[in-house]
């Protein structure tokens, strides 16, 4: 008869972070909670068909080599594993950009183009992007601006096994709490002073008509409220979350999968951007000159690149949002 | 980011330790001459310009892979049968007998009054300068060596005591060693310098000097270089002839008594003491909790992976502890070996530990 294996316990020894140390200095040092990370893993190892067994499924998964821990803020813990109080989950939200409702800003290139509110640039801009007409107004964000062209944000079940209609919603994302409390913005605030969230009255749906999209996103201005400790000169603000209620019904002429990004949606919201007054040696510090090119024309700006990252504060989908800041030269 | 987080509350979950790590240091006699270089000139050993010490390194000092280990002086009090104003450094002898005896020993009576004076050097644990030791040898061991303390009951010296030409001859040595004091606070007394015991030599029933366990200092006192009672002629050898301990001290620089003092040390050995302050914290995930993640690799689709059904038991696999203030900072982080499964089959119990 063997010994049982009573080591239960795991003793590591913890590395202090830079914070920590800094914390430790000003005699502020409390820890008061705990988190577990598992950025190595990569879930896809993970095989499920394994002819073995179930023993093996995870084979790979607990072969994966641990990196050492770092001082670093922002190197240790980027996702996280999550607590639901439902262990029935079999579908979580993901995070998509909607390119379907009017006003939708588009990236240009892979970049979402935000120009100054220096009454130049932004026209332009949307004149090279081919104009109203041709949807160049949609490639550009202005500065400042709570109406027209907006980033519009869907969080949802990126699925096709469920049917997308209300009762799918009703069941897998509603009743699972995966509906977005909100989303975390993190810019750096040595350009940005301010986002523009959707107000409370703020609707996505389809409940009327024939199955049209009715959309309508107002903006109110919020600011960051606190430092993003994992990205130096970032800051994190809340913005609101809208749910979204575009759900496929019977004998609609319009499949609601027009709208919305997601046969299962969940929830969206919408931003855009104010500025500092960013003067023409920050351009060149912290950036270059660029000549864009539309199909329209081109035009020759200052122009600083930077990340806007989203995260759903409910399941922890993550959005980075490339932006680049341009003021016509 | 992580947005699960569990709270770790301080009466159940933090403990504190605290821990005396021990290394041996044997610190042997090639190491502090001639190893490096024709004595006395060795490239491990610095003298400075003031002359009031010497350093000794493991190695050639203009190395940067040099570590300095120790300094010897000597020196002897103010009023002495040594002290004389004719004596080579002779104030700077009294200096350093003064500047250890002050820092270690301090003062008698009132420290305002007019009839404060210098506690001197004892043979033993008494405090009441009755057998002084008024001549001494000073070994400051490096802090890098002695870290916290030097452990009780572990400190040894061994001597050579023989003739100059013949230092090391095997019945002519005498080893201190602080065999009376121990851990527990028996065998030693407290004073300025911390604690402090008498090193003797229990063959000979010699006592030798004094060990200040919290300074690193060994004080050892002149007269251990003597033989069936009579001071060795020939301690200290120069061009100019040999000398006895007393005439060394009187005649000699600090930096050539050291040197004759480096001739005749055989081995130095101690345990050094690192006292280690712990702080452990219990890291308690529950059947319930973390059994999801939000790498981006968890799901296919809209799906997650390690599911086929909506019943099937929720995985996850935990390579990191992050530790978080109020405010969601992260201030210190631990890792697993590798990665360690979690699902609602088990609760994990991680604890980890800061030490400071």
């Amino acid at each position: 008869m063997g010994f049982l294996d009573a080591s239960g316990d795991i003793i590591l020894d913890g590395t202090l972070t830079e914070l920590g140390r800094k914390r430790m200095a000003n005699g502020n040092f409390q820890i008061v909670k705990f988190t577990l990370g598992d950025d190595e893993i990569d879930y896809q190892l993970y095989n499920k068909n394994h002819a073995s067994g179930t023993a093996y499924y995870d084979l790979e998964i607990l072969q994966t080599p641990v990196f050492e821990a770092s001082t670093g803020i922002n190197a240790n813990i980027n996702y996280g594993l999550v607590t639901y109080s439902k262990q029935n989950l079999l579908y979580m939200p993901t995070m998509k950009r909607n390119n379907k409702v009017q006003q939708a800003a588009a990236p240009h290139n892979g970049v979402f183009y935000l120009a100054v509110n220096d009454g130049t640039t932004a026209a332009s801009l949307v004149t090279a992007f081919g104009g109203a007409q041709g949807g160049g107004h949609l490639k550009v964000l202005q500065a400042g601006q709570k109406t027209g062209t907006k980033i519009i944000i869907e969080t949802g079940l990126a699925t096709t096994e469920l049917s997308g209609d209300a009762a799918s919603v009703a069941n897998y994302v509603t009743a699972q709490g995966l509906r977005s409390t909100g989303f975390e913005v993190s810019l750096d605030t040595r350009f940005f002073t301010r986002v523009y969230q959707p107000t409370a009255g703020s609707t996505m749906n389809n409940n009327g008509g024939n199955g049209e999209a009715v959309v309508k996103f107002n903006l109110q201005a919020t600011s960051p409220t606190a430092r993003d400790q994992k990205r130096r000169h970032n800051s994190l603000a809340t913005i609101r979350a809208i749910s979204t209620n575009v759900v496929r019904r019977q004998n609609d002429a319009k499949a609601h999968t027009e709208t919305t990004q997601f046969n299962v949606p969940a929830s969206c919201t919408a931003l855009n951007f104010d500025l500092k007054i960013i003067s023409n040696e920050m351009f060149n510090r912290y950036g270059q000159n660029v000549t864009v090119v539309g199909s329209d024309g081109n035009v020759s700006c200052r122009s600083i690149d930077t990340m806007v990252i989203l995260i759903d504060k409910t399941s922890g989908a993550t959005q980075e949002l490339p932006i680049r800041i341009v003021k016509k030269i | 980011m992580p947005r699960s987080y569990q709270p770790i509350t301080p009466a159940s979950d933090v403990q504190t330790t605290r821990t005396h790590l021990h290394e041996v240091l044997p610190l042997t006699g090639t190491i502090v001459s001639a190893t490096y270089g024709t004595f006395p000139d060795e490239g491990n050993i610095k003298n400075y310009t003031h002359g009031m010490f010497q350093s000794v390194y493991d190695y050639p000092f203009l190395s940067s892979s040099a570590n300095h280990i120790f300094d010897l002086s000597v020196g002897y009090a103010s009023g002495s049968t040594d002290a004389a104003a004719a004596n080579t450094q002779n104030s700077k002898k009294i200096n350093m007998y003064n500047i250890h005896a002050q820092t270690l020993l301090g003062f008698t009576g009132s420290l305002t009054g007019s009839n404060t004076q210098l506690r001197k050097f004892e043979s033993d644990l008494k405090l009441d300068q009755s057998g002084t030791m008024n001549s001494c040898i000073f070994i400051d061991f490096s802090r890098l060596l002695v870290k916290d303390e030097i452990k009780k009951n572990t400190f040894s010296l061994t001597l050579m005591t023989g003739a100059w030409t013949d230092a090391g001859r095997s019945d002519m040595g005498l080893t201190l060693t602080d065999a009376n004091a121990r851990v527990d606070g028996t065998g030693i007394n407290s004073t300025n310098g911390g604690d402090y015991a008498i090193l003797v030599d229990t063959t000979n029933d010699i006592t030798g000097g004094v060990v200040f366990y919290q300074a690193g200092i060994a004080v050892i006192t002149s007269s251990v270089f003597s033989h069936s009672g009579a001071l060795i002629p020939d301690y200290h050898s120069t061009s100019a002839g040999t000398a006895s301990i007393r005439q060394c001290l009187q005649s000699a620089s600090i930096s050539g008594a050291c040197d004759s003092l480096r001739h005749r040390i055989m081995n130095i050995s101690f345990n050094n003491t690192t006292q280690i302050n712990s702080t452990i914290y219990t890291c308690r995930a529950g059947y319930n909790s973390f059994n999801y993640s939000s790498n981006p690799t968890y799901l296919s689709g809209a799906k997650i992976r390690v599911k086929n059904i909506a019943s099937d038991n929720p995985i996850s696999y935990v390579t990191t502890v992050g530790l978080y203030n109020s405010q969601n900072e992260l201030l210190a982080v631990a890792k697993l070996s590798e990665p360690l499964k979690k699902s609602v089959e088990n609760e994990l119990t991680i604890r980890v530990r800061l030490d400071y």
